[in-house]
């Protein structure tokens, strides 16, 4: 095994935070103190902590709507909750939601709410990047519900053309909400669009964490050789496309058994083979339920913004010529 | 003085701007070596070389949205759109995503990005070549729009878009394009929010967008022999909007005729007359009256002239204000 327990043992970590932490909001939307529209990315916990594992220093990261579990890695877990409140300590003062999240401080570029926009966006910003010398990849992530959209055609074609310094990451869960694959697409794997536009592609298993890393450890580095390049990483989507989804149009016995691969309990069975004990890994769930619990509380006691944050145009424009004129 | 077209304006203007700051940059259609379809980018290619101005596919909402994310870096492009109808690819880019980021980030992101495009008949160019597109953008906050109608105002306007921190949809008029006007040499600036005033008149506002400045100025020069002084308000930007001047002109002529070249359903016209009717309403003399295009799609060739206000029908609504029946 090149890894060794104590770096099997943080992906661990890594896996089950993101896992309770979407868990947590479960409840907390059960208990009616959550707005908006929740979607979950249970179960593709591998697929998102792989790619936060990849990330160099430099490197930019533009995650989806569906991407808790990365984000929890990745962000401070009080300012990302307070932001999942609509609270003005949170991220982007309450304003953003998992809709837009950003943070220039992590390095991490908006979520976009308009499926697809954000690929061309991600490519002129890597373009940004490479022309002011920045030593600088874009991991763009998308779904592959959103692999439909003509911007995405658009954004790779412009990428490959100008040898952009970017990693397109098909984060395929199977469903685009209701539609499988197969009602999406003719071809079997995503990757090879890559074809299409004189790029590479490759197809991996999701639910491997240690293969999405290396992966995508690879892939930056070509991008960053001037070759972007695309990453399909297959998993599956336990939940329904958004909380409260009965998700009636799945297959009960194919959904059980797609359940049945998962990312946690292939890390728990490689962990005790390399001789960790069940009690090591129960203390490390506990103690990221700590830490998962204590953002909720901070958060939810957090203030909200108020009528005068939310209302100034310092915020709407940078260039503010004041006033009724605007 | 100097005499500049529009487009050689607009060129000067960004040519200017790139010189300044290295952070410029002119993404389109065949804006490298074509330097446009209009001429706004002749010699820019030559000038600043391939990776400040560069063509992209024929791709609108691929390379207007690639502009937000270069923006959001920190850079300032220029992002140009070959025809103005052409836009509604680039409707997500222009609207949904430039103006939203600064707001969606709680301020930490701005999208310093240009939108050029060209609009307008006066070509014949049918329903998807000759249209004014501005009142498409008039519901998207975080946008600015500007619409210039001469040399002049066209090189101080876009200079100072260029230099905003805001995205801006600045609108070229495909038929001032070639025009010919005053323009000083040497630098300068013109703030958005101020609008002009064409002509000043004491008896009918006349509030005319772009190329519908030229026959509002015609039918008043035939208005003043008959005893009828208009005034002639061109707004320049709408977002920002300066009521302060056409607050000034309906308390002193207490008429107004706004007219624009775009549809008069949903035009500009609409939001105007709802301002000055809000807030100015003990100062009208007689009803607001709006000019604009039928609303139907524009024919090609000549008959668009059928569809379009002209001086002739300006004329007649300034007299049917003076003289209500």
């Amino acid at each position: 095994m090149k890894y060794s327990k104590n770096e099997l043992l943080k992906f661990y970590e890594q896996l089950v935070l993101g896992r309770k932490y979407e868990e947590k909001i479960i409840t907390f939307l059960g208990k009616g103190k959550l707005q908006g529209f929740f979607h979950l990315g249970i179960g593709q916990e591998a697929a998102q902590v792989g790619v936060v594992n990849a990330l160099g220093p430099n490197d930019y990261l533009v995650p989806t709507h569906r991407f808790h579990p990365g984000l929890v890695n990745k962000l401070d877990i009080k300012k990302l909750t307070a932001e999942l409140f609509g609270k003005s300590s949170g991220y982007n003062r309450g304003k953003a939601f998992t809709f837009h999240i950003s943070s220039k401080e992590d390095r991490l570029l908006p979520v976009n709410g308009m499926l697809g926009a954000g690929i061309p966006e991600a490519v002129g910003y890597a373009w940004a990047l490479k022309q002011d010398n920045q030593d600088s990849v874009v991991v763009c992530v998308l779904g592959d519900g959103t692999a439909s959209e003509g911007n995405v055609h658009e954004g790779m074609n412009i990428a490959a053309l100008l040898n952009v310094p970017i990693v397109f990451y098909i984060e395929n869960n199977g469903w685009a909400i209701s539609c499988p694959t197969d009602e999406q697409t003719k071809i079997e794997n995503l990757s090879t669009r890559a074809l299409a536009y004189g790029m590479t592609g490759e197809t991996i298993d999701g639910n491997d964490v240690i293969k999405v890393k290396e992966t995508l450890e690879r892939a930056i580095a070509k991008a960053k050789n001037g070759e972007p390049n695309i990453v399909e990483a297959k998993t599956y989507r336990w939940r329904g496309h958004f909380e409260g989804d009965p998700g009636f149009y799945r297959d009960d016995e194919k959904h059980k058994a797609a359940m049945k691969d998962d990312c946690i309990k292939r890390m728990e069975n490689l962990l005790i083979e390399q001789g960790a004990s069940a009690k090591e890994l129960a203390e490390i769930a506990d103690k990221v339920q700590l830490l998962i619990d204590d953002a909720f509380d901070y958060a939810e006691k957090e203030p909200l913004p108020t009528p005068e944050d939310i209302l100034d145009l310092d915020q709407v424009y940078a260039t503010n010529l004041g006033g009724e004129l605007l | 003085m100097r005499q500049l077209t529009f487009s050689q304006a607009v060129l000067e203007a960004q040519m200017e701007e790139m010189e300044k700051d290295q952070h410029v940059f002119i993404i389109g259609e065949d804006v490298a070596k074509m330097g446009s379809a209009f001429g706004q980018c002749a010699g820019l290619y030559d000038r600043f070389g391939p990776n400040r101005v560069f063509n992209m596919p024929v791709a609108e909402s691929g390379y207007a949205n690639f502009g937000v994310g270069a923006a959001m870096a920190g850079k300032r492009p220029i992002v140009e759109m070959q025809f103005a109808d052409f836009i509604v690819y680039a409707f997500d880019a222009v609207g949904n995503q430039g103006p939203k980021q600064r707001y969606m980030s709680g301020g930490e992101l701005s999208v310093p990005m240009t939108i050029r495009a060209p609009q307008g008949a006066g070509f014949g160019a049918a329903a998807q070549h000759s249209q004014c597109v501005e009142a498409w953008f008039m519901n998207f906050p975080g946008l600015k729009i500007v619409m210039p109608s001469n040399p002049h105002d066209a090189k101080g306007l876009l200079k100072t878009a260029i230099q905003d921190n805001d995205p801006v949809l600045f609108l070229e008029h495909k038929q001032l394009l070639g025009m010919k006007g005053d323009v000083p040499e040497g630098e300068y600036t013109i703030p958005l929010g101020q609008a002009s005033v064409v002509r000043e008149g004491k008896d009918v506002t006349i509030i005319a967008l772009q190329a519908m400045v030229y026959p509002a100025l015609e039918a008043a020069t035939e208005l003043a022999d008959e005893g009828i002084d208009v005034e002639i308000i061109d707004p320049r930007s709408l977002i920002p909007l300066d009521k302060k001047t056409l607050a000034q002109s309906v308390k002193k002529t207490g008429r107004v005729i706004i007219v624009h070249e775009a549809p008069k359903r949903g035009g500009f016209g609409g939001e105007i007359s709802a301002v000055i009717s809000e807030e100015f309403f003990p100062h009208l003399k007689a009803p607001i009256k709006r000019l604009g295009a039928a609303n139907i799609p524009l024919p090609f060739g000549m008959p668009e002239q059928y569809c379009l206000p002209n001086k002739v029908l300006i004329t007649e609504c300034v007299k049917e204000l003076m003289n209500p029946k």
